[in-house]
């Protein structure tokens, strides 16, 4: 497993969204698609395909795990997937990277605004 | 329309892709309403498989079980994906096929399995001798030509249910009965004698007297009453199995040396010494025993004065049976016959010493000496038609490393 959560970084787009849904609470497929949908505030829209070729990925990275059914759950075609522990690092290393871009990017754009003589 | 192109393209998905979430990607198409919501999920699936097939092909296969390197138990987590209706129809027939293999195997292979080093063990009979024989209660007894061929490991592999070991101070006794007296082939369910422990010791060892030595000296001398009972499964099993009479005395005989060494605390070993044995041979007037073909044939008469004789089966019952008889002083007796197959042994013979007739002194009713008929060697020789020949030979020794006086119950 690697440890080093620098070398996960950057996350995509929809590595990033499926991540953060999972950060809390377990989830199947579906509620990624409406956390992701809900987070963006519909403007990121994830689609079967791109959202399990990403957990594919992710899974394959260990940052995801899959956990079956939960109980309660009685619909045999859902399936669970939890944030591993090195999943959380990886959101909080992409999240402190996002921190500082956003940082970076307001510095610079107060730098760029017109200063009024 | 839609859903069935969406069904299309994820059917086009590598394999190990659409194993792992098909269903689940089919069920988010559910979910959704709207053909616009549909176009978006078909266009997606599209995209899905131009990435899967080109840019995924690590993905293509289903990953090898990776063992690791350090030793210790590796675990693989299955997915709980739901099986198909058929694949239930495919295991039912597989398991169906491996019973019946493992079946056809047990009942046709079990009479094919070589019993080497258990070759004397299992064959046993008991010769009983009048005036207490009644020919239609045929009983067991010990066979003996190799005390290493009996036990080698020292580990009884079987027990009796429940038995029962109470000193005997009448000084009478000497018969064991392995089983029931039913003839057979009613299954042996009980073990039952009064008997010195040097004697059950050499019937649970399959041994003959000269093969047993050391212990104390009450071995051969404090008489116990046992009555132990053989479980039922193994009862049954003999039943179902349809277990010779042989076999299941195989069986006995290992529950007796379990009995030893739990009650009696026995513990022997082996060693091989050089002694005078008989051999029994073919005789030149030829064989004259009758093969056993499930009835006892009938017997004669006891002439008044004569010892008897009556068993079944190997060769093994008879040179088992012969050195418990004075005439021949314990010796072992080793069988150069040849002979396969079961037989019935019938014989009189004068005995050369009443006195000494196996089961203590003479009473009313035993044979007296000098009666006229023949001895046992030519008594043998006669209704037999085998023969005794004195020689010697390396013979298998038990020797009695401890043993204690059991608790009764």
């Amino acid at each position: 497993m690697r440890n080093d959560v620098d070398e996960f970084l950057p996350l995509s787009p929809a590595s990033l969204h499926i991540l953060l849904s999972l950060a809390g609470e377990d989830l199947h497929g579906y509620g990624i698609m409406q956390e992701v949908k809900r987070q963006s505030e519909g403007k990121y829209k994830l689609g079967p395909g791109t959202l399990y070729d990403n957990l594919q990925k992710l899974m394959d990275q260990q940052l995801v795990q899959q956990i079956g059914r939960k109980s309660g759950d009685n619909d045999t075609r859902r399936r669970y997937y939890r944030l591993t522990s090195l999943g959380r690092a990886v959101l909080a290393a992409e999240a402190g990277r996002l921190e500082g871009v956003l940082r970076e990017a307001k510095l610079r754009l107060q730098m760029a605004k017109p200063r009024r003589a | 329309m839609l859903r069935i192109i969406y069904i299309w393209l994820i059917r086009l998905h590598p394999p190990y892709f659409r194993k792992r979430f098909a269903d689940e990607m089919l069920f988010i198409f559910g979910q959704e309403s709207g053909w616009l919501a549909a176009f978006r999920m078909v266009a997606d699936g599209a995209w899905s498989l131009l990435r899967q097939w080109t840019v995924r092909h690590e993905f293509w296969r289903e990953p090898d079980l990776k063992i690791a390197s350090e030793s210790g138990p590796s675990f693989r987590t299955l997915d709980d994906t739901e099986l198909p209706k058929g694949a239930w129809f495919k295991g039912i027939a597989l398991s169906a096929s491996v019973f019946c293999v493992f079946w056809l195997a047990i009942v046709f292979g079990q009479n094919k399995i070589p019993q080497s080093g258990r070759s004397i063990v299992g064959k046993y009979g008991l010769a009983v001798l009048s005036p207490m024989f009644d020919p239609n209660n045929f009983q067991s007894g010990t066979d003996a030509n190799s005390a290493q061929s009996a036990d080698k490991s020292n580990a009884p592999v079987a027990s009796f249910e429940v038995a029962s070991i109470k000193p005997n101070l009448s000084g009478r006794g000497g018969v064991i009965v392995f089983g029931n007296i039913n003839p057979p082939p009613g299954p042996i369910d009980r073990f039952v004698t009064t008997s010195t422990v040097k004697r059950l010791i050499e019937d649970a060892y399959g041994i003959q007297d000269s093969q047993l030595t050391g212990g104390p000296s009450w071995v051969n001398s404090e008489r116990y009453d046992i009555d132990a009972k053989v479980p039922d499964s193994v009862v049954a099993d003999a039943i179902a199995r349809k277990l010779t009479r042989t076999q299941q005395l195989d069986q006995v005989r290992l529950m007796l040396q379990s009995l030893l060494a739990d009650r009696f605390k026995l513990k022997v070993s082996h060693e091989t010494k050089d002694l005078p044995v008989y051999a029994v041979v073919l005789a030149k007037g030829g064989l004259k025993l009758a093969p056993v073909t499930g009835t006892p044939p009938a017997m004669p008469p006891r002439p008044p004065g004569e010892e008897e004789m009556a068993a079944f089966g190997p060769v093994s019952t008879f040179t088992s049976a012969l050195p418990l008889l004075p005439e021949v002083s314990g010796r072992t007796v080793i069988d150069r016959t040849g002979l396969k197959g079961d037989y019935f042994w019938t014989l009189h013979w004068t005995p050369e010493n009443p006195d000494l007739r196996f089961g203590g002194p003479a009473g009313a009713g035993a044979p007296q000496p000098g009666s006229g008929g023949p001895s046992l060697f030519t008594a043998i020789q006669e209704q037999l038609g085998l023969r005794l020949e004195s020689t010697k030979g390396p013979v298998d020794v038990l020797v009695i490393d401890h043993v204690e006086q059991p608790t009764p119950n």
